[in-house]
């Protein structure tokens, strides 16, 4: 037998052939379980409890209303976290994006020993951790900081970074950097680099190859490091919380606190739900124009 | 005249393409500084022998690893909490994720695209959510057992992560081996294991290990799940945060930093980057 069949020579039988692919199903069939009985079922879940009424009793809330959502969208004091946490989310998202993605076009374009270094830089402090690296912030920006003590040698002054928007700024750039360069980098990577050469070839400069060609091929990659990074910085809890001061409250940091300090579930289920479908559409936004872009060009 | 015109052009082109790479340049050095520099400021600062003076330094002291390892709750958080959570989450993970895997890029299965971007959910939703869905979850289920509700929260996180790594190794991998083992008399089984998983087994380490890490440095998934006496090392890090500061977390945060820096080291040698963040 010089070929054989890669499905075993029993799916010849149409029981074996049953059997067959009843072992594939168990195979997948425990992730798909797993997944929806630990996520989707407690997001679920999650979106009931939104319609529940709050009470000081009943941790789980009871009744049906709609008075979370109610209050999340017109009370003035929430809805002005809300606008702040979109104003953050949108500052964190472009600078992000203006940092990010230089790195995942060099990452795209270098050698293969400078991009396992560049690759390496990026990859470490994403690993490390947000807790540790956001220490490191506090370290820096602090009044007795690394930042005020070489100010202070320098200039004879204090400077006033910690505990302001400035600082939870800087501290989510650097955390959710890594989430724009590696979609970045994918999508430049995958551009077909003739495209470049044939633009060079018929007069384009370098700089005019870029912008024609290399920026709108790699808009995939722009679009969901975004999404990455908006959603992240709406959901961002310690960063706000360590670096910023009384009114640096993200919907995240208000999550936390109304489920845990104020034990109110149903009003902190209202704006998770918020925060997932705001995600998800988002994300099925970008699939369908990602999607409708392939089908024009086809 | 063109031909100055064609020279003032030339020019004009160089000087774009020029400050087009300088731009480039800068922006990519700025990155990394807000990349790099707060772990760098946690790994001299966690060597200083005095809690806040800087400048000029005035020498080099393992004080604070010392007291690190004096301070019960940090010890616990670390070696009684974090490390086996990751490691047993990670093995959850990889094992569900790895059979995913194969299922999906080996096996006749129906609605493959569907099954992967359905087990690609945790990875999508903000962790501060899955931890919350799970607190109101486990609230209704009755599960107060601190272990129980964090590994299996980090286990569904953790799960995308596997499922890339492997899915990387299997697709990379040439069905004519496979073929050829069969065609030499082994059996499915026999041919998995003799030549399959030899093959992928470096892609389902590397899988492994990052699951490990990921769940190691895990913050917000672990805030909403934590028991008394079961906090995992960044929450129990955060609480201490909130109110004071120490060089002892310096010390804690680089001696992280050191053992994951160690495993990114192998993951790289094992399966490069590229195969989870693409």
């Amino acid at each position: 037998m010089s070929w054989v069949p890669l499905t075993s020579t029993r799916a010849w039988t149409p029981l074996a052939r049953v059997t067959n692919l009843e072992r594939g199903h168990l195979l997948i069939l425990a992730p798909i379980s797993f997944v929806a009985l630990l996520l989707l079922l407690p997001l679920g879940y999650l979106a009931v409890i939104s319609f529940r009424e709050f009470n000081p009793n009943v941790i789980h809330g009871t009744g049906v209303t709609l008075k979370n959502y109610g209050q999340l969208l017109l009370d003035p004091f929430y809805r002005s976290y809300i606008l702040y946490t979109l104003r953050l989310a949108t500052i964190v998202s472009v600078l992000c994006l203006l940092l990010g993605y230089p790195v995942g076009f060099l990452l795209g374009r270098t050698s293969a020993r400078k991009r396992a270094v560049l690759l390496f830089l990026v990859v470490l402090p994403l690993m490390a951790g947000l807790v540790i690296r956001t220490f490191g912030w506090l370290r820096i920006f602090g009044a007795e900081g690394l930042l005020n003590q070489l100010w202070l040698v320098l200039f004879g002054s204090k400077l006033q970074i910690l505990g302001t928007t400035k600082a939870v700024i800087i501290g989510m750039v650097g955390v959710y950097l890594p989430f724009v360069v590696m979609p970045v980098y994918s999508s430049v990577e995958s551009i077909d680099r003739t495209l470049e050469f044939a633009a060079r070839n018929l007069g384009a400069s370098k700089v005019q190859a870029f912008y024609k060609i290399t920026l709108p091929l790699s808009i995939p990659g722009i679009v969901l490091g975004s999404i990455f990074t908006f959603t992240l910085s709406m959901s961002s809890v310690i960063t706000p919380k360590l670096l910023g001061g009384r009114n640096d409250v993200t919907i995240g940091a208000l999550i936390y606190d109304v489920a845990l300090a104020n034990s109110n579930w149903p009003f902190a289920s209202a704006m998770a739900v918020t925060v997932v479908v705001i995600n998800f559409l988002l994300i099925f936004g970008y699939l369908h124009i990602s999607r409708g872009g392939m089908e024009a060009e086809q | 005249m063109s031909t100055t015109h064609n020279r003032i052009m030339k020019r004009l082109d160089w000087m774009l393409e020029h400050s087009g790479r300088v731009t480039l340049y800068v922006l990519v050095s700025l990155a990394l500084l807000v990349l790099t520099a707060p772990i760098l400021v946690v790994t001299l600062i966690s060597f200083n022998p005095t809690r806040t003076q800087y400048f000029p330094p005035s020498g080099i002291s393992l004080r604070w690893y010392a007291e690190f390892f004096q301070t019960d709750y940090f010890v616990h958080s670390f070696f009684v909490v974090s490390l086996p959570i990751a490691l047993v989450s990670a093995l959850i993970a990889t094992v569900l994720g790895g059979a995913a895997a194969y299922a999906i890029v080996r096996q006749d299965i129906p609605y493959k695209n569907l099954i992967q971007s359905f087990l690609l959910i945790p990875i999508m939703i903000p962790g501060v959510i899955i931890g919350f869905a799970l607190l109101l979850t486990y609230g209704k289920v009755n599960l107060d057992a601190g272990y129980p509700r964090l590994i299996l929260a980090h286990s569904v996180r953790l799960i995308p992560y596997a499922l890339l790594t492997t899915m990387a190794s299997l697709y990379s991998f040439d069905d004519d081996l496979i073929r050829a083992a069969r065609g030499l008399g082994a059996n499915r089984y026999e041919a998995f294991y003799k030549v399959t998983f030899p093959i992928i087994k470096s892609g389902v380490i590397a899988g492994f290990l990052l699951s490990f890490i990921i769940s190691f440095a895990n913050v917000n998934i672990s805030l909403f799940l934590v028991r008394p006496g079961v906090t995992p090392l960044p929450v129990e890090i955060f609480s201490f945060l909130k109110f004071r500061t120490s060089p002892i977390i310096a010390a804690i945060s680089t001696i992280q930093i050191f053992l994951i820096l160690v495993l990114v080291l192998i993951i790289q040698r094992l399966a490069g980057f590229e195969s989870v963040y693409n």
